[in-house]
């Protein structure tokens, strides 16, 4: 049947008023009658009769918009499709629209990038058409916007850009509020790629937002344009700009009744509100201004908590409170993290009330996934940190076919390996996962995409984890990725760049070293050559890369020196390394992994001096993590950075015959915990006279105190009390890390032996009293691996001596004991024969002990016989005087 | 001959700082916890037993005894401040994820490591901790031991018996 364009008109208009009419209804109608709505249209539809199928097609449209079922998008989208292949000339530019607008919705829906290219392609069918062109272009531009976000496609995001510029003039015939969504669409995206070089366009993007308000004066877009000025405000404060422009913003900006009044009520939580209460929280973090801060947090907790108790629409309550969590966890700089775990338990029950399809839902997990992560990294909390990883299941599939997505993945995979308490089995299989999801992303990307190097460049990152975790990375991968990678041009803006040629360096070095590559070892100097013209005046977010390149520089040097063979200067190396750690600028963490590669680099080039030197410093740094947060689990988690550190530069200092020095190492660097936490409780007695209240007072405000702001004034005043005190006569070293000559008067109730596993052999330091000399065992036949087996095999025997015993007493099971234990004890004295012989005995004879009776056995079976077998077995000795002789261990095997 | 483990030389030097005479009436009460029942735990049906025979040792010394409903976190917290020997029978956990939630299982819930952290306990002389788990530590902990035993130590206990199983 042909269909006029006078016709199609008509019965749009009529189908508008159905619509309408049924959308007007909406809110009070139930799914039923939605159904019954349906299936009155339905029955009017002829077969190849336009109006009537549209009419169907948009009721079901406006059915699936008010929430009901997603099947009514399907069929509408059918229709559509049919109608817009076979749409006349006239009609095509609405038919266009039509379909656009349900695919895009289909695109929220599932969120498959497909209906967005399918969007994109139609749209390039239609000429030009006058009346509905804006329209068009304004759905075109969103299109792209979503496409370039989604895919990280910046042509797209300037495509729109070029777009809606053309667009623009036409609005002054028009008042096209699609348009101010596009634009602030764009604009919003802009402000996410924010970076300082881009601050000109920033002010641009302010100006013209406001210009768009005042000249439209559109009240109901008032809100979105004015949540774009604040973003862009915060964008400019925080790449450097005046904070006086924030206030400005939030003065001229929020003078009006009705903003303040939809502020204070936070009942409609929007991007104006969460913009404007990030703007607030960004003024008072620069300028320390409590009441800007405060203000902030009572509106993101009122917001959250209203979101959470408010009937709307599930998948909108988590696009609000996915802001909210963008703004709450500002408060994470502050130390203080109750603001984004609320955030993120209200964002959690969310997610759990969400009835949005998978592919939506997954992308609402992949942002409690990453708040979780962040969670950990500022509070060490395992708990987000399990949840967060168990979490990265459910987006497994999608990840990798989206590099984006798969670059997240392979992210928070590394992140939970590098977080520690795992075994290494389990670390190699998060990487291995994590490699897997790269390659399999990777195998779907051209090599011209932007997703490429970044592509590359994780995974280069993933094998090289797996070499520092000593997990036998695939080498010949490895290589090829780090030189396909060396070959791309780089991408980015300069500080961009300049930590990637940086990774890349640093990864081509590590090859260099452990594949013998000459090439690698020549195109990593070429790269430091280059980088170092420019370093002088750059930085990376304000931290000087200077002590990077010292590293670089010096890594080069040692690994020259290996693969030809020759010996390099000390001295020179020497220099560098002083120079890298002279600069004291940036997060601690990062100078404690400093320092744990260039021991790492000075123990592969048998260098000794220089790996104690990297120890030294690396130790000496280890209180300072203290002031990286304000509890103990940060600290704790900080320390994961250099698990074994205090082990491995004991046994360098005792192959150096540093005895004294291994135990004032082993002190340090295993009592950073407690010994921050016991500088409150200082005894009195210990405190000059005139310090004692000021020392008090400072402590305590220290350890009353929750606010961060308050605490790191009171840490500074305590450092600076603890200072004066130093000054004393007979109190220079109050609360400095013990000496030897301090430490060895724990020995003066009995012997201390401490007890140093490691890979190559047990080390023992025996101090037999404060006045004697400590002295060194090398027991070479018991090595780490050999105690790790003789410790579970202990534990095996008195899980498996305790299940009886408990059994028998609840006679639940009649256990023939004596059998059992018979069975135990020949396995006992196998494991208890090994550490005396191995351990015990070399100890006790090397400080002319005597053995004087053994009964070990005697006490195995009592009622609590594997306590006493525990304990046992390294106290059998004694030093013949009739003394007691307790021998403490710094640490259990 | 008995040895003895202690987390850092510190520690043991700070414990010998002030005499470790025998202890006396004088130097305050003691305190012994027992559960042999717990929610969602294996029993422990000597706990009681153990609890009752340290209790007519000490008898001349009026011990106070929290067991079941009484032996909860917020009475042992309460009672710890003022005593001197704490005896503990109960299931101890060593967290491998978190070792600031580890701590003792008592009725209303577990006596956290973190908690435990908080008292300052300068009368405490020894801490009897018969309970699993309570001096053990775990092989991805970093070099640091941070368990129940160690904590009784920084609070104030001048000698801790506590479990490596």
């Amino acid at each position: 049947m042909a269909v006029t364009g006078a016709d199609a008109a008509r019965e749009t208009s009529s189908v508008r008023n159905l619509s309408d009419h049924l959308r007007g209804r909406a809110n009070s109608s139930s799914s039923r009658l939605w159904s019954a709505k349906i299936a009155r249209v339905r029955t009017e539809v002829e077969v190849g009769q336009f109006s009537s199928q549209r009419a169907l097609a948009r009721t079901l449209f406006s059915a699936y918009s008010l929430g009901l079922n997603s099947e009514y998008l399907s069929e509408a989208l059918i229709i559509l499709r049919d109608l817009h292949g076979r749409a006349p000339e006239e009609s095509l530019a609405q038919d266009t629209l039509d379909l656009g607008e349900a695919l895009f919705a289909e695109y929220r829906r599932t969120g498959q990038v497909k209906h967005l290219e399918d969007m994109l392609a139609i749209h390039a069918r239609v000429s030009t058409h006058r009346l509905l062109r804006t329209s068009l272009d304004c759905q075109h531009a969103r299109a792209l916007i979503a496409r370039g976000v989604c895919v990280q496609e910046h042509g797209d995001l300037q495509r729109a850009k070029e777009l809606i510029s053309t667009i623009e003039p036409r609005l002054a015939d028009s008042s096209s509020s699609q348009l101010l969504v596009a634009c602030n669409v764009y604009h919003g995206t802009i402000w996410r790629d924010h970076n300082p070089h881009n601050i000109e366009q920033l002010r641009l993007i302010q100006d013209h937002s406001r210009d768009l308000l005042n000249r439209h004066g559109l009240v109901r877009w008032r809100s979105e344009v004015l949540g774009c000025c604040f973003l862009v405000c915060n964008a400019i404060c925080s790449v450097g700009g005046n904070p006086d422009e924030m206030e400005s913003a939030i003065l001229t900006e929020c003078n009006d009744d009705a903003l303040q009044t939809r502020a204070k009520s936070v009942m409609d939580p929007s991007d104006m509100l969460c913009s404007l209460t990030l703007l607030y929280f960004n003024l008072g973090s620069r300028r320390a201004e409590a009441f800007y801060i405060a203000k902030a947090r009572e509106w993101v907790e009122q917001m959250s908590h209203a979101l959470t108790n408010k009937a709307m629409d599930p998948t909108e309550t988590l696009h609000s409170l996915g802001m909210c969590l963008y703004v709450a966890r500002s408060w994470l700089i502050l130390d203080d993290n109750v603001v984004f775990e609320d955030t993120i338990t209200h964002y959690r029950k969310a997610i759990g009330r969400s009835p949005c399809p998978h592919p939506i839902r997954h992308q609402y997990l992949l942002g409690l996934s990453l708040s979780l992560f962040m969670l950990f990294q500022y509070t060490g909390s395992m708990s987000a940190l399990n949840e967060g990883t168990a979490l990265s299941q459910n987006f497994r599939d999608i990840a990798s076919t989206s590099p984006p997505l798969a670059i997240v993945l392979a992210r928070l995979l590394s992140e939970r390996v590098q977080a520690g308490r795992l075994r290494n089995a389990a670390k190699h299989g998060l990487l291995r996962r994590a490699i897997q999801v790269l390659q399999s992303a990777l195998s779907q990307t051209r090599s011209g995409s932007v997703h490429y190097s970044p592509l590359l460049q994780q995974l280069s990152s993933v094998y090289q984890l797996q070499g520092d975790l000593g997990l036998s990375p695939d080498r010949a991968e490895h290589l090829a990725i780090v030189r396909i990678r060396s070959s791309l041009p780089f991408d980015g803006d300069l500080p961009e760049q300049l930590q990637t040629k940086l990774d890349l360096i640093y990864a081509l070095l590590e090859l260099a070293r452990e594949a013998k590559d000459q090439a690698a070892l020549q195109e990593a100097t070429l790269l430091l050559t280059d980088i170092a013209k420019t370093s002088d005046v750059i930085a990376w977010d304000g931290e000087s890369i200077r002590p990077d390149l010292d590293l670089l520089h010096g890594s080069s040097h040692i690994i020259r020196g290996i693969l030809s063979g020759t010996t390099v200067e000390p001295a020179t190396i020497s220099e560098m390394f002083v120079s890298s750690m002279s600069d004291i600028s940036g997060h601690t963490i990062d100078h404690l992994s400093r320092c744990l590669k260039w021991a790492r680099l000075a123990r592969a080039a048998a260098e000794p001096t220089l790996e104690m030197q990297a120890y030294r410093h690396a130790i000496g740094l280890l209180p300072r993590l203290a002031h990286l947060g304000g509890d103990i689990s940060s600290r704790l988690k900080a320390l994961h950075l250099v698990e074994g550190m205090a082990t491995r530069a004991a046994v360098l200092a005792l192959s150096m015959n540093g005895v004294c020095e291994a135990i004032e190492l082993l002190e340090q660097a295993r009592g950073v915990v407690w010994s921050q936490s016991l500088h409150p409780r200082v005894s009195l007695e210990a405190i000059p006279q005139d310090h004692v209240a000021s020392f008090t007072q400072a402590t305590d405000s220290l350890r009353m105190s929750s606010d961060a702001t308050e605490r790191r004034q009171y840490a500074a005043e305590l450092e600076f009390i603890i200072g004066r005190i130093r000054k004393v006569e007979g109190y220079e070293r109050f609360l400095l890390p013990c000496l030897y000559q301090e430490l060895r008067a724990c020995a003066a109730h009995g012997f201390i032996v401490l007890v140093i596993p490691s890979d190559t052999a047990t080390h023992v330091v025996v101090i037999a009293s404060p006045t004697s000399s400590p002295v060194h065992l090398r027991l070479s036949a018991l090595k780490l691996g050999r105690l790790h087996s003789l410790t579970a095999n202990l534990k095996s025997m008195s899980d498996r001596c305790r299940d009886s015993e408990v059994e028998e007493a609840r006679g639940m099971k009649k256990v023939e004991v004596p059998s059992v234990k018979a069975a135990l004890r020949s396995e006992y004295v196998d494991v208890l024969g090994e550490l005396w012989t191995e351990l015990v005995y070399p100890i006790i004879t090397s400080v002319n002990l005597q053995v004087r009776r053994l009964r070990l056995f005697d006490a195995l079976f009592s009622t609590r016989g594997i306590a006493l077998v525990r304990s046992t077995t390294l106290m059998v000795v004694s030093d013949g005087t009739g003394r007691r002789a307790p021998n403490p261990r710094g640490r259990d095997l | 001959v008995v040895s003895s483990y202690t987390p850092t030389l510190s520690a043991l030097i700070n414990a010998q700082a002030s005499p470790m005479d025998p202890i006396a009436h004088s130097d305050g009460g003691i305190l012994v916890v027992s559960l042999p029942d717990v929610t969602g735990l294996p029993p422990l049906p000597n706990a009681e037993v153990e609890a009752s025979v340290v209790q007519d040792l000490v008898s001349a010394a009026n011990p106070s005894a929290l067991t079941g409903e009484r032996a909860s976190i917020s009475n042992v917290l309460t009672q710890l401040p003022g005593i001197s020997v704490f005896h503990l029978a109960c299931h101890g956990h060593q967290s491998q994820d978190d070792p600031l939630t580890s701590g003792f299982s008592l009725h209303d819930g577990r006596l956290t490591l973190e908690q435990l952290m908080q008292l300052h306990l300068p009368n405490a002389k020894l801490a009897y901790l018969s309970a699993c788990e309570t001096a053990s530590t775990d092989e991805y902990q970093p070099d640091e031991a941070v368990n129940l035993a160690a904590t009784m130590l920084f609070v104030g206990f001048k000698s801790v018996i506590a479990t490596m199983w």
